[in-house]
């Protein structure tokens, strides 16, 4: 049993998107088989409006890792767009996502989503955290969110300090 | 007691920084009554905000809608809103729907603000300008910036949970009667803007009852004066279900994960929330906690009251099973088994933090207040940072979005007066139920624009819609046998003018062969546009002779006979 997470991140946030699981695969395959995932993500047209780009490349299995893939969808006036994301194992389409994308009306949304994989549920957070594609996109973003906190408690800290001393 | 005019300019001067500060972060929300066809929005919720305020001459004070659900009506009951259903009645139709939901996102911020920071400058007698801080950590918060992107517009105008706790301080001072009045009609405000506000105002109500038994006992008559009467009156609308409404425990459990945030989203907001969870983040004000826990330091005399209240805002947050991060496994309370059958009603607890940003900002100001005499300049620091915090937290500069409004031209050739049936692709695995709900929610919205009557069910999330049963039905039929013209007989019967197709979301195969269906058994399309976001094709339904009974036919077709 082969366990597959994908999340989805919006890279048109600086470079520090924090990803949220959207949708969990098992595949009922035997991991020494299944040499190459292609992940692909499409977007239904609508006229010239809405546009689907991609896609995903591969993992090697052997090495379950992180694969950080994006998408560009370009949109005219469209409020959203129905992506399906699909596992193509061995030329075998499954689908592992379907919902809807807001769009905005920029004209093209960048979006990027996370793929990981292991071979046991478990492993999906031990290499959720150590991966350097993960920790790229994750940490920085964290780190602002704490560092800025604790300037903060700081700040008031000192100030709390030199009140009561004047006190 | 007549302010004086340089209280008045006072109060102006405050109102207009909050004012500014939000126009600057939530931009571009003000200009939305001047750009016309755009919305400021990430997910779907505005859309039926915004068919309420359209639909609201029709249904107010009736309560009935009926132009949706049809060939029923529908009950309105259990708005999400009755003071935005009020003012969609007041403003009948001057107004576009769109402008009157963005001038209330955009008033309503620094309206709730002004009131907090009154609370905490006249109720307990701070300062300006250290009162401010109250202002930013109630009305800037992090679950304001979420009522924005979602949609929830009413819940910005929200004055009334601070009204209420600056009423009962008045009460240490004024007459307890007059005051308790005040918090009377802050609770009904709060009850009639959400109820998921009027039950933080009763929250708000036992804590400070808790607090102080005294005041309670002479605040008590006035309350009870406002507070009955109108919350009664709302029980009764409340028990009114819906015939629609099909909730079950797993939808209750499916709403209230989502409705939760972890740990870490109180910290500030992450951009996968935007994406995959509804923009429910909670953050809160990071200057503003250590102020409010630094209130002992500076020897005021105090109680912990406010701070228990902000906990259990954030324990309510953090949902019956806790999160450090939105991608951890999480800890089951032990609790949950006893706790989830009277939490499931309450879908999105997330919203306590109104009573969390409420209760810190109050404290904070407090804090600055004593500081400020003998660390002046570093109060004044704080305040600014508190400033930075509220715009850097919530993150909103970073993620408002402008989205495509108005309504799809090919609507304007269905024949006026008769019922439109939208059909829109269904998920193909059900993996959310995000998908019935824009189709749900734009539906409605473009109802409430070409006024037509619809089948779709306007209020309400788990809902089973006679559109949704119609659309299954044609769908199926114009797929299988679209040469059986008993379809478009039924359609006369039910009195449907027009059949709208969306074609955006079904895949390339399924909308070439609903097309070709609906031309077998309708003939071609009397309009196709791709304008206003979407890509919509109209066909219409033979006219009758105006003999057949809707309902009847509703149910005959339903019930298989």
């Amino acid at each position: 049993m082969l366990w597959f997470a994908l999340a989805f991140a919006d890279p048109t946030v600086g470079d520090a998107p924090v990803v949220a699981p959207v949708a969990s695969l098992a595949v009922d395959a035997e991991p020494a088989r299944l040499h190459v995932l292609t992940i692909s993500v499409k977007s239904p047209p609508s006229g010239s409006e809405v546009e689907a780009t991609v896609f995903g490349r591969t993992q090697e299995l052997a090495d379950p890792g992180v694969g950080v893939h994006s998408a560009t969808f370009r949109a005219v006036a469209a409020r959203f767009t129905r992506v399906q994301l699909t596992v193509r194992e061995n030329g075998i389409h499954t689908p592992v996502y379907d919902g809807l994308v807001p769009l905005s009306d920029a004209g093209e949304d960048d979006l990027a989503f996370v793929v990981t994989g292991g071979p046991r549920p478990t492993a999906l957070r031990t290499i959720y955290a150590p991966s350097a594609a993960v920790r790229r996109w994750t940490e920085p973003l964290s780190m602002v969110r704490y560092g800025w906190g604790a300037i903060l408690a700081l700040y008031a800290a000192v100030l709390l300090i030199a009140a009561t001393r004047r006190a | 007691m007549k302010a004086s005019p340089r209280a008045l300019a006072q109060h102006v001067a405050v109102f207009g920084a909050y004012l500014a500060l939000w126009t600057a972060v939530s931009w571009p929300l003000a200009a939305v009554p001047i750009l016309g066809d755009r919305v400021v929005t990430r997910q779907f919720d505005l859309y039926p905000s915004m068919w309420l305020v359209d639909a609201a001459p029709g249904t107010f004070p009736r309560m009935i809608s009926m132009g949706s659900a049809w060939p029923f009506h529908e009950l309105l009951t259990r708005v999400d809103s009755y003071v935005l259903l009020m003012i969609g009645w007041v403003n009948h139709g001057f107004l576009s729907g769109a402008t009157v939901c963005a001038l209330v996102a955009w008033l309503g911020v620094p309206i709730s603000a002004f009131v907090a920071e009154r609370c905490a400058g006249d109720g307990f007698n701070v300062d300006r300008p250290w009162s401010l801080i109250a202002g930013l950590c109630y009305g800037f918060s992090g679950v304001a910036a979420t009522a924005l992107l979602e949609g929830h517009v009413f819940h910005l105008l929200n004055p009334w949970l601070p009204l209420m706790w600056w009423g009962w301080q008045r009460a240490l001072t004024a007459d307890g009667v007059r005051s308790g009045l005040v918090v009377g009609v802050g609770f009904a405000g709060a009850l009639y803007t959400s109820a998921y506000f009027g039950v933080f105002g009763l929250i708000l109500l036992v804590f400070l009852a808790v607090d102080a038994p005294r005041v309670a006992q002479r605040v008590a008559p006035g309350v009870a004066a406002v507070a009955l009467p109108v919350g009664l009156y709302y029980l009764w609308l409340f028990h009114l279900s819906s015939r629609f409404q099909d909730a079950d425990a797993t939808s209750s459990a499916y709403y209230l994960r989502m409705g939760t945030v972890a740990a870490s989203d109180l910290l500030g907001w992450a951009q996968g929330a935007d994406v995959s969870a509804h923009s429910l983040t909670g953050a809160l004000p990071l200057m503003g906690i250590p102020l409010a826990l630094g209130v002992v330091a500076t020897g005021r005399r105090t109680r912990a009251m406010p701070l228990f209240l902000a906990l259990f805002g954030i324990l309510c947050a953090l949902g019956r099973t806790w999160h450090l991060d939105p991608g951890d496994a999480g800890l089951d309370l032990p609790v949950d088994r006893f706790l989830f059958p009277a939490l499931a009603f309450f879908r999105f607890p997330v919203r306590a933090l109104w009573l969390t940003g409420l209760a810190i900002g109050v404290q904070a100001a407090r804090t600055l207040g004593a500081t400020a005499a003998r660390a002046p300049w570093l109060s004044r620091g704080a305040l600014l940072l508190a400033g930075v915090d509220a715009i850097v937290g919530p993150g909103l500069p970073w993620r408002t979005s402008v989205a495509v409004a108005g309504l799809p031209s090919a609507y304007n050739a269905a024949p006026a007066g008769q019922a439109v049936l939208d059909l829109w692709a269904q998920p193909a695995d059900h993996s959310s139920g995000d998908i019935a709900m824009w189709s749900r929610n734009l539906t409605c919205y473009y109802a409430g624009l070409h006024h037509r009557p619809t089948p779709e069910v306007c209020i309400g999330t788990g809902v089973r819609s006679p559109r949704e049963v119609l659309d299954g039905w044609l769908t199926q039929h114009v797929l299988a046998d679209p040469a059986d013209q008993g379809a478009a007989w039924t359609l006369t019967q039910l009195g449907i003018g027009a059949v709208a197709v969306h074609l955006d979301l079904y895949r390339e195969g399924d909308a070439a062969s609903l097309r070709q269906g609906l031309e077998t058994l309708l003939g071609p399309p009397l309009a196709e546009s791709t304008d206003a976001g979407d890509h919509l094709v109209v066909y219409g339904v033979p006219a009758g002779d105006g003999s057949g009974d809707p309902v009847a036919a509703y149910l005959k077709l339903t019930s298989g006979k």
